[in-house]
């Protein structure tokens, strides 16, 4: 018995010196930690930002757009029910609000409203850490895609 | 022999040399016996090897790892529990830095996209919801406008 204790600590101690950087001491339970890429996709030039390496591969598989070009960047931490508002180009807004986490999977509200046109809305849920797209309204040569993205600790 | 090593009683070694006087060949072989027996005696009193000392001259000719630490022999535990212990650990240790440093880490902290959608309203925009075929791929939902369907995405 004493011999599988000695042989063991040395794994015990580095298993406890790795979780000291474990992200989920640094955020509470019931939060999430939402992100949204606002792009402008058109067909003047050739370009992509590098702030969207992350999603370039699956913005050329997806989209016959040559251009792709980050208009703005938000990151807002929300519990859950509580509501998140971004503001869009073309007078629209974004609104996101959590309703919970199920299995590592975050159930989230999407909805854009403005822009003279009646509200999009919808409910879905996302893989912890995942992104899903949501794209079409018209932006001026172009059209904006949102990649909108929902981490739980 | 038994009446020359004096192991005989008395009236039994007088009789064995009544009987050597008048026996020649009884004489010959009582005098190579006797050779015989100071031979091995003075080679068991003083030319014996001294056994004790061949390991140790052996030990000394061997390699220093036949030594075994003080420590060792006094606890009697052996090494290779904290030997391997430290190994797997540090092997881990190694695994993971190499993970985090290398490009390929990224494949073992990519998320997974996967994306249900319970449900879309949108009365103004035609709406088409492309599923991944693969997990890293992202999910994406299109909203047309009405007067330009023309950015459809790739069959």
């Amino acid at each position: 018995m004493s011999r599988r204790r000695h042989g063991s600590r040395p794994a015990i101690w580095l298993l406890a010196l790795l979780s000291l950087g474990s992200p989920t001491m640094a955020a509470g339970a019931d939060a999430v930690r939402l992100g949204v890429r606002v792009i402008y996709a058109s067909n003047q030039g050739q370009h992509i930002d590098p702030g969207l390496a992350s999603v370039e591969r699956q913005l050329r598989s997806s989209f016959r757009y040559s251009s792709y070009r980050r208009l703005d960047s938000h990151e807002l931490v929300r519990s859950i029910g509580q509501q998140g508002t971004i503001p869009l180009p073309g007078g629209r807004t974004l609104l996101l609000a959590p309703q919970g986490v199920s299995g590592g999977s975050v159930v989230l509200l999407v909805s854009i409203q403005g822009g003279g046109r009646a509200p999009f809305n919808s409910e879905l849920k996302l893989a912890n850490g995942g992104t899903i797209l949501v794209g079409g309204p018209a932006h001026e040569a172009g059209v904006l895609i949102l990649a909108i993205t929902a981490t739980t600790p | 022999m038994q009446a020359h090593d004096g192991q005989l009683p008395g009236r039994h070694t007088a009789a064995v040399e009544t009987h050597l006087a008048g026996c020649r060949e009884c004489r010959d072989y009582l005098g190579t016996a006797r050779s015989a027996s100071v031979w091995l005696r003075s080679a068991a009193a003083g030319a014996a090897p001294a056994f004790s000392d061949v390991w140790r001259g052996v030990a000394s000719r061997l390699p220093g790892s036949m030594s075994p630490a003080p420590w060792r022999i006094a606890w009697q535990i052996p090494a290779w529990p904290f030997q391997w212990g430290w190994l797997a650990a540090g092997s881990l240790a190694v695994a993971l830095l190499l993970l985090l440093v290398n490009p390929y880490a990224r494949l073992l902290h990519a998320p997974s996209h996967e994306a249900t959608v319970a449900f879309v309203e949108a009365s103004d925009y035609p709406v088409m919801v492309m599923m991944p075929s693969q997990p890293d791929e992202m999910t994406v939902i299109w909203l047309f406008e009405p007067q330009d369907l023309s950015p459809l995405p790739p069959t």
